[in-house]
C-alpha cells in the first residue's frame, strides 16, 4: 500500500511542488529528501523528485527513480503524469502517451494531464484521440474560445469538414454582441471557418459567408485574395475581373494575379495581341513595375519576342539591374528565344544599339549610359557560363572585359569564379571567389559564397574560418558550434560532402547526422505551436503549418544529404578499412598488398593524432567554460565522428536515412537506386526489387537499370540458403515481368 | 502491490480510482500550471466569458453533445475505429493474420511489426497478395 505522509510532511510535499514551479530545482530535492527520509518509499515524493532531477539534466536517475515510484505507488496519477513527462522530455511520445493515458484514468478531472495528453495527440496525429481529449477539455471549459476552435481543428485536420464547420458555428451562436474589429482571434476564426467551407468544394456558400462577414476581418488582403478566387473559380467574370484588378492595383509585381486576370477575361493562350494588350495597359498604369513588361516574354514568340526582349533588355540594362540574367535565363528552355537574346546583346556588345523610341520613363536614364557597356559584358558572361548557352572561353573574355571596367564589383568577380568552377578548376574558382570577398568584407552572402567555393575545393579549415566571421564564436564549439546551431544546413552538408570527397568518412557522417538532427528539431519544433497558435488565435498560419510539418522530409535539403549519408554507408560497407581514415585509392586495389597494409597504419596513426588534438581542445575549453559562468554547457562526446563511423552495421544505419527518403521522395531515381544498393547488400530482396521497379517507371531507359537486375539476379542465385517458397514466387515472377520490360526497351 | 512494472503499457483497466490522492492531484494540476496552464487562464481573464452568454454556452454545449454523440461514442474504441479506417476497402470482419506470416513480412521487407500486421490484414492474410502489393504502390504513384 502507498505510504501515508504526516500533516507536516504533506505540507513539505505541496512546498515541493512549489519549489518545482519556481524552478528553485535544488532546494525542491533537498525537501523532498526531507520527507524520504522520514518515508523512504512515498511514490509521489519520490516522482517529484525524479521530475525535478531530469530538469537538472540527471536524465537516467530520474527514470530510476520513477520506476521505483511506480512500483511503490502504482494507483498514483502524479507518478504516472510524471512517468508520462519523463517519456516526453527523452522524446519516446508513444510510451509517453500511454503514461498519460493512465494517470487520466486514475484522475480523470485533472486538466494539466489532459492537457499534456492532448498535445502529444496532435504531435503523434493520433486524430481519434485528439478529438477525444479535446471534447473532454471543452466540456470543463467551455467559456474559453480556444477550447472551440481547437475542437474544430481536431475534426477538420482528421477529415470531418462538416463537423469542424459546426463547431465553429455554435461558439458563434453564443456571442451576445458581434467582438469588436480589434478582436484579432475573432477574426483569424471566422477567417478559418471559412476555409473550411471553401475546402468542402461548397464555394458558392464559401463565397457568400466571406461577402457577409468579410468586411469585419483584419486581414484585408486574404479576404480579397480569397474572394478574387472564389469568383473566378465560379466562373463568375465580371465580378472577378473586377477583384483581380483590383489586386494587381494594390501589388502589380504579383504574376499569379496577372495570370487569374487573363483566365477571367477568358484570352486564349495563343492571341498574344490581346494577351499583350493587356499587361501594356498595366505598363501604363504603373510604369515603373517589372511584371508586366517581363511576362509578355514568355508567352511572345517570333518577331515580337524579339521586339518586347529588345526593349526590355536594354531598359534593364541601362539601370545595370544585377539580377536581369536570372531573370531571363528561364526563357532558354525555349531554344529560339535563346538565340534571340544572344543576338540582341551581342549586338549591343559591338555597337549596334538602336535609339530607344521608348516612352520618357527611359530618358531619365540616359545619364547612366556608363552601366551599359559593363552591365552588357557581365549579362554575356552569364550568359556564356549559363548550362543551356555554355562557351566558357567566351564566358572569360567577356567577364574580364566587364571587371576591367569596373574592377571592384563584386558581382563580376562571382561570375569569374563561377566561370572557374565551371572549367573544372576548383582552386581558382575558390581562389576568385575569395578576392571577391575580399572587395565586399561585412557582405555576409559573398561570405558565405567564397566559404561554399573553398568547400568545394576541400578547404574545410579555411572556409570554417571565414564563416567565422559572421558567427557568434564564443558558443560551445566556437564557430562550427553556432553554425550547427543556427541550422545552417547548406554548410553542413557542404562540409561533409567535402569530407566525403576526402574520405573522411568519419567527419562526413557527422555533419550528415547534424543535419539529420536538424529536420528532428523541425518536426519537435512544432510541439509548442500545438498550444502557442491557440491562444494566439493564428490558426490558418497554425494549420499550415501542421501540413507542412507532414511533409517535411521531402525538401530537397533532406534528399540530399541523405543520398550524401547513404552514399557514405555503401562505402563504408564495401571498404571497412575506411573506418579509420582517408586511404588512397591506389592502395585500396592493392589487395593485402604491402602498400594497403603501410596506408592503412599512416591513416590509423593520422586519426589518434587527430583525437589527442580535440582531447587537449577540449581540457582547454573545460577550464574556461566553468571561469564564464557556473553552468557545464553539454559537450559533444564525438566531434569527430568516430563512433558514427565505427558503427557494427552500416548498412541499418543507412537505412535510417533511406525510408524517409523513399516514402517522401519516390519520385527520385538515385534514391531509388540507392535503396536498391543498400537492401542488396543486406539481402532484403523484396524491398530492393520494389526499388528497382519504382527506378525503372521513373526511367525506363537508364542504363543503370540493367546493370542492377543482373547483379540482382546473380545475387539471388548465389544465396546460401534459398528464399521461403512463397516469396521466391512473387519474386520471382515479378522479377520475369520486370526482365521483360527491361529487354524491350 | 509491488509488482514488478514493465512498461507502462499493463492494462489500465485493472486500477480502480485512488481518492487518497486528490491532495497529491491537486498539487500536480498546480504544478503545470507555471507553463501551459497559466497562460489559459490569463486568456480567460483578459476575456471574461461575458462576450458569451452562460446559458448560450450551456445550450450549445448540450446541442453538440447531442451532435457529437454518436461520434464519440466511436471514438471510445478509437484504436478499432483507426483499424478500420486502414482497410476501409477489406471486409469489414476482422481478419485473423498468423504470427508466422507477420515474422516473415518483418524480416523479408524490412518492417515494423505493426506495419508488417496492417499490410497483411489489407491483404486478408494472403502473403503472396501482401508482398504483392508492397512492391506495387510505388508504381501506381509514379504512373
Amino acid at each position: 500500500m502507498p505510504q501515508q505522509l504526516s500533516s507536516k510532511d504533506s505540507s513539505l510535499f505541496r512546498q515541493v511542488v512549489r519549489f518545482y514551479e519556481n524552478k528553485q530545482y535544488k532546494k525542491g530535492i533537498k525537501a523532498a529528501e526531507q520527507i524520504l527520509r522520514k518515508t523512504p518509499n512515498h511514490g509521489d515524493t519520490q516522482a517529484m523528485k525524479a521530475l525535478i532531477m531530469s530538469n537538472l539534466g540527471q536524465q537516467e536517475e530520474a527514470f530510476v527513480l520513477a520506476k521505483e515510484a511506480l512500483k511503490n505507488d502504482m494507483r498514483s496519477h502524479v507518478c504516472w503524469h510524471v512517468y508520462g513527462l519523463l517519456y516526453r522530455q527523452d522524446k519516446n511520445y508513444e510510451e509517453a502517451i500511454k503514461a498519460y493515458r493512465f494517470a487520466l484514468k486514475i484522475e480523470p478531472e485533472s486538466q494539466p494531464i489532459q492537457r499534456d495528453l492532448a498535445l502529444l495527440q496532435m504531435q503523434m496525429r493520433d486524430y481519434p484521440g485528439y478529438i477525444q481529449s479535446r471534447s473532454a477539455m471543452l466540456q470543463a471549459r467551455p467559456g474559453i474560445r480556444q477550447n472551440w476552435t481547437a475542437l474544430a481543428i481536431a475534426h477538420h485536420l482528421s477529415g470531418d469538414l462538416e463537423e469542424a464547420e459546426k463547431v465553429l458555428t455554435t461558439y458563434e451562436e453564443t456571442l451576445k454582441t458581434p467582438p469588436p474589429l480589434s478582436d484579432m482571434e475573432h477574426s483569424e476564426a471566422v477567417l478559418y471557418k471559412n476555409t473550411i467551407i471553401a475546402e468542402s468544394g461548397n464555394l458558392e456558400r464559401a463565397l457568400e459567408h466571406l461577402e457577409s462577414v468579410g468586411h469585419r476581418i483584419s486581414d484585408v488582403l486574404a479576404v480579397m485574395e480569397m474572394k478574387a478566387d472564389y469568383l473566378l473559380r465560379l466562373g463568375r467574370t465580371e465580378e472577378a475581373d473586377a477583384a483581380y484588378t483590383a489586386l494587381i492595383e494594390r501589388n502589380p509585381e504579383n504574376s499569379v494575379y496577372y495570370d487569374a486576370l487573363i483566365r477571367v477575361k477568358g484570352i486564349p493562350k495563343d492571341d498574344h495581341k490581346a494577351l499583350k494588350a493587356v499587361y501594356d495597359s498595366w505598363v501604363d498604369k504603373n510604369p515603373r513595375g517589372d511584371a508586366p513588361r517581363r511576362i509578355p516574354l514568355d508567352f511572345l514568340e517570333g518577331d515580337d519576342f524579339k521586339q518586347a526582349a529588345d526593349t526590355y533588355l536594354q531598359r534593364m540594362l541601362r539601370k545595370g539591374v544585377p539580377s536581369l540574367f536570372a531573370n531571363i535565363k528561364t526563357l532558354y528552355a525555349n531554344p529560339s528565344k535563346r538565340d534571340i537574346v544572344q543576338e540582341l546583346v551581342e549586338g549591343y556588345a559591338s555597337g549596334n544599339v538602336e535609339l530607344q523610341s521608348n516612352g520618357s520613363a527611359d530618358k531619365q536614364a540616359n545619364g547612366d549610359n556608363k552601366y551599359f557597356e559593363a552591365s552588357t559584358y557581365y549579362f554575356l558572361a552569364q550568359h556564356y557560363n549559363y548550362h543551356l548557352s555554355r562557351d566558357l572561353t567566351k564566358a572569360t573574355e567577356y567577364v574580364d572585359k566587364a571587371i576591367e571596367l569596373t574592377p571592384k564589383s563584386v558581382e563580376y568577380l562571382m561570375t569569374k569564379a563561377r566561370i572557374w568552377k565551371h572549367q573544372g578548376d576548383l582552386g581558382k574558382a575558390a581562389e576568385t571567389m575569395e578576392q571577391a570577398r575580399l572587395l565586399d568584407e561585412k557582405d555576409r552572402y559573398i561570405n558565405s559564397k567564397a566559404a561554399k567555393y573553398q568547400l568545394r575545393n576541400d578547404e574545410n579549415d579555411k572556409a570554417l574560418d571565414n564563416m567565422s566571421k559572421f558567427t557568434r564564436n564564443e558558443t560551445v564549439g566556437g564557430a562550427l558550434g553556432d553554425l550547427h546551431e543556427m541550422q545552417c544546413v547548406w554548410y553542413l552538408t557542404e562540409d561533409g560532402e567535402s569530407y566525403l570527397r576526402q574520405k573522411k568518412l568519419a567527419l562526413a557522417l557527422k555533419r550528415f547526422h547534424a543535419v539529420y538532427n536538424i529536420f528532428d528539431v523541425w518536426q519537435e519544433d512544432q510541439f509548442d505551436f500545438h498550444s502557442f497558435s491557440l491562444r494566439k488565435g493564428m490558426i490558418r498560419a497554425y494549420v499550415d503549418m501542421v501540413r507542412w510539418e507532414d511533409r517535411l522530409r521531402d525538401h530537397p535539403f533532406y534528399s540530399r544529404v541523405a543520398i550524401d549519408a547513404i552514399k557514405t554507408y555503401i562505402l563504408l560497407h564495401d571498404e571497412p578499412d575506411l573506418v579509420h581514415g582517408p586511404i588512397p585509392a591506389s592502395s585500396l586495389d592493392d589487395l593485402d598488398g604491402a602498400e594497403r597494409k603501410k596506408a592503412l597504419k599512416k591513416a590509423k596513426k593520422e586519426q589518434l593524432r587527430l583525437e589527442k588534438i580535440e582531447a587537449e581542445k577540449r581540457e582547454a575549453r573545460k577550464a574556461n567554460a566553468k571561469s564564464a559562468d557556473g553552468e557545464v554547457k553539454k559537450e559533444d562526446p564525438d566531434p569527430l565522428g568516430n563512433k558514427l563511423v565505427q558503427t557494427q552495421d552500416p548498412l541499418k544505419d543507412a537505412t535510417k536515412f533511406l525510408t524517409p527518403l523513399l516514402e517522401f521522395n519516390p519520385q527520385n531515381f538515385e534514391a531509388q537506386s540507392l535503396g536498391f544498393e543498400v537492401y542488396l547488400r543486406r539481402g532484403k530482396f523484396v524491398p530492393a526489387l520494389k526499388c528497382l521497379e519504382a527506378a525503372h517507371s521513373i526511367d525506363a531507359a537508364n542504363p543503370a537499370l540493367q546493370q542492377q537486375l543482373a547483379r540482382f539476379k546473380k545475387a539471388l542465385e548465389t544465396l546460401p540458403e534459398p528464399l521461403p517458397a512463397q516469396v521466391a514466387e512473387v519474386v520471382n515472377s515479378e522479377l520475369e515481368q520486370l526482365s521483360s520490360k527491361l529487354v524491350k526497351a | 502491490m509491488s509488482d514488478p512494472i514493465s512498461s507502462a503499457s499493463a492494462d489500465p483497466d485493472t486500477l480502480p480510482t485512488n481518492a487518497e490522492d486528490r491532495k497529491a492531484a491537486a498539487a500536480l494540476s498546480a504544478l503545470n500550471t507555471n507553463d501551459i496552464g497559466a497562460d489559459a487562464d490569463a486568456s480567460s481573464a483578459a476575456k471574461p466569458p461575458s462576450s458569451a452568454d452562460q446559458e448560450a454556452l450551456g445550450k450549445a454545449m448540450s446541442r453538440l453533445e447531442i451532435a457529437a454523440g454518436g461520434a464519440q461514442a466511436g471514438n471510445r474504441t478509437g484504436k478499432t475505429q483507426q483499424k478500420q479506417v486502414v482497410d476501409q476497402g477489406a471486409k469489414k470482419k476482422p481478419v485473423k493474420v498468423s504470427t508466422e506470416d507477420v515474422n516473415l513480412l518483418v524480416d523479408q521487407l524490412d518492417l515494423s511489426k505493426i506495419k508488417a500486421t496492417e499490410l497483411l490484414k489489407a491483404n486478408e492474410g494472403d502473403i503472396k497478395q501482401a508482398i504483392r502489393s508492397f512492391i506495387a504502390p510505388a508504381i501506381i504513384n509514379a504512373s
